[in-house]
């Protein structure tokens, strides 16, 4: 087990510089560079574009430029941002800000998925061909079938402009928890979080669910479960006992899609519901050209996927001990 | 026909009525029995006529052209008709011109045109993103599994070491780096003044696909591998081997008809997941350019103007196209699996 993660994790090395690489160099020979648009659409002289580039060291050429970073990478430092309003200010303290709060919000929607995934999952399972299950498969599909572009939006609309039972936006909130964990039980976090953890949870939900359902349903099938059915053992031992913990293996490898749909879920999330994570941040450095924190976002997010992947792995072995990797 | 008389087993020698169907023709009387998948299929062909036929009916007058802005109709509601401004200066409104059925947005174009013209991108998208991983997927597969040996262990190394790259973010970096390229194509010249040529010609899709297909292919040359290897130590591949049959003819006629099946449903699955990236593409402003309407782009512009709230319909117009869209798909993909692989049958 050691040894496997060990290699996992030796083997995501190569993977991650490529992806540092290629966002890179990708990043920094784009045509145009992220001082073209300083003056707000005004041209700014060809002379102040030039000094701010050699500021911050966009004038070498581009393999020292990536040396460089790579080494100011080495201690967590991803440079200074290059964006309009945030110019000067280091990368590392905009994602610092913006991390804990986008990672509250996406723990949240996933424990919100599996916590009513799995049993509606399971429910669809033993009801197999009633209109339980078909229910439950109809609302799935539709779940899985409204993007959130749309969701996040059209919950704003019912709850809090026509019904009127949550705020609009109230961005600050998330902030407090850093300093004040407790926050998080007061009403005023509750309103604030629960559209954009439904948001983001309702299609985690869906999956989960046709999942859970195709999995138990196969295992139902297995001859350990006949067996334990001979024994004479009630439905509900055989159920919870044998058949749920097998068949939530392949639940388990949700995990890795799970996870980038957090990521894209944040990008859209936090700019619908204005708040203040880095999936925020992204997007506007998308589009104020904040070149370094479009690279050090990139990073992250791509760290976290590689890492989530070997985790389903290591998820693996647990719930299955007929899996080895070694 | 001598040979195939006496191959028939005896058992069905005598009955006369006995037809044997092809592959094709099973699944596809499989799949009309589900009742979900035929709405789906039905929903899917509507909107390919709609994409289709939409420069057509523009033609005739029955939509407006999607970058048409009427001045003076800036967000103008469902049914209300569109009185351009005075053009001849004699004091007097110039007749009706248009009537928005559902509306217009800020910039007083019809939305329903609009809408029906998105039709052509989220298709595009979605088809064209799963027919170049399902092809560039299935070649790669293929060789790789038929071949075996070396050339196997170096392809799949190298699709191993593409796996692990998580392809959403590279995807936003590549249409970033091609947005850029579009705004300074004049600079750059060359090969890249050609790729923003062709781009531009087809509304910003070129780079949209090739950003989609980058990397998408890499799971279906896995399952098309996986698949190949399973097959090709059977029996049936074994006796068209001894017969003499050439490499090719078994690739083609033996082993892709068995292959293809599930690589088939993985990729109709996976359309809305296409249309998806689209439609948060365009959020992201990286999408197809304008004026060319997509869903994702139209969703997005009632988000940033704020016209949700009184507009709504601006939102649940290209809303309801895309969640329709996606649902077609996703009943579709549930019922070729359910064709293609009876054994599967109703499990997921």
């Amino acid at each position: 087990m050691g040894k496997f993660l060990i290699r996992r994790t030796l083997a995501a090395i190569p993977v991650l510089l490529l992806i540092i690489f290629v966002t890179f160099v990708l990043i920094r020979s784009t045509p145009g560079g992220p001082f073209d648009m300083v003056g707000e659409g005004r041209r700014v002289p060809e002379s102040v574009v030039r000094g701010l580039e050699r500021q911050y060291g966009l004038d070498q050429p581009l393999l020292v430029q990536f040396v460089t970073y790579l080494g100011s990478l080495a201690r967590f430092d991803f440079g200074p941002s290059l964006g309009r309003s945030t110019l000067g200010q280091p990368v590392t303290e905009i994602i610092n800000r913006g991390l804990p709060v986008s990672m509250q919000i996406g723990t949240m929607a996933v424990i919100f998925g599996f916590l009513f995934g799995i049993p509606l999952g399971v429910l669809a399972a033993l009801y197999h061909n009633t209109m339980v299950d078909y229910t439950a498969t109809f609302f799935a599909v539709l779940g899985a079938s409204i993007p959130n572009l749309v969701l996040g939006p059209l919950l704003i609309i019912i709850f809090a402009v026509i019904l009127n039972w949550l705020p609009v936006m109230n961005n600050t909130i998330f902030r407090e928890t850093i300093y004040n964990p407790a926050v998080i039980f007061s009403w005023e976090y509750i309103s604030a979080a629960i559209l954009p953890v439904f948001t983001m949870g309702s299609g985690m939900i869906a999956g989960i669910a046709r999942l859970t359902r195709a999995s138990l349903l196969q295992v139902m099938r297995e001859d350990y479960i006949r067996t334990a059915r001979a024994k004479g053992l009630r439905e509900r031992t055989v159920i919870y006992g044998h058949a749920l913990k097998n068949s939530l293996i392949p639940v388990a490898t949700i995990l890795g899609p799970l996870l980038a749909g957090v990521l894209t879920g944040s990008f859209i999330i936090e700019q619908i519901f204005n708040i203040p994570g880095i999936g925020k941040e992204f997007v506007e450095s998308v589009t104020n050209r904040d070149y370094n924190l479009l690279i050090g976002v990139t990073i992250i997010y791509s760290t976290f996927l590689v890492a989530g992947n070997i985790l389903v792995d290591v998820m693996y072995t647990w719930l299955d001990p007929r899996i080895r990797f070694d | 026909m001598a040979v195939s008389d006496s191959a028939r087993p005896v058992g069905l020698a005598e009955e006369e009525h006995y037809q044997s169907h092809s592959l094709w023709y099973d699944a596809f009387t499989r799949l009309l029995r589900n009742r979900a998948a035929v709405l789906g299929l039905i929903i899917i062909a509507i909107l390919v006529v709609i994409a289709l036929t939409a420069d057509l009916m523009n033609q005739w007058g029955w939509i407006d052209h999607y970058g048409r802005q009427h001045r003076g109709s800036s967000l103008a509601d469902p049914l209300e008709c569109s009185v351009d401004v005075d053009k001849d200066g004699d004091g007097v409104p110039d007749p009706i011109q248009f009537c928005f059925l559902l509306g217009a947005d800020r910039l007083g174009r019809d939305l329903l045109s609009r809408t029906l013209y998105g039709a052509r991108i989220s298709l595009a998208v979605g088809v064209v993103g799963a027919l170049v991983s399902l092809l560039v997927g299935i070649v790669y597969g293929v060789i790789s599994g038929f071949y075996g040996g070396r050339v196997d262990q170096l392809m799949m190394r190298f699709v191993d070491f593409l796996y692990g790259i998580p392809i959403l973010p590279l995807i936003i970096i590549m249409q970033v780096y091609f947005r850029a390229l579009r705004e300074n194509a004049d600079k750059v010249g060359g090969l890249g003044e050609t790729m923003v040529n062709i781009d531009n010609s087809m509304g910003g899709l070129f780079f949209l696909f090739i950003a989609l297909g980058m990397l998408n292919w890499i799971g279906m040359a896995r399952l098309a591998r996986g698949q190949v290897l399973s097959y090709k130590e059977k029996e049936f591949v074994e006796a068209a081997r001894s017969i003499g049959a050439s490499n090719r003819r078994i690739i083609f006629t033996h082993l892709l008809p068995n292959v293809i099946g599930p690589l088939i449903v993985v990729e109709a699955m996976a359309i809305p997941g296409y249309i998806f990236t689209e439609a948060f593409l365009s959020f992201l402003g990286l999408g197809v350019n304008p004026p060319m309407p997509s869903w994702g782009a139209l969703i997005t512009d009632a988000i940033n103007e704020g016209a949700i709230r009184f507009r709504t319909h601006l939102l649940l117009v290209p809303g309801f196209a895309l969640s329709i869209t996606t649902l077609a798909f996703n009943f579709l993909g549930d019922g070729l699996r359910d064709a293609l692989d009876p054994r599967m049958r109703g499990e997921a």
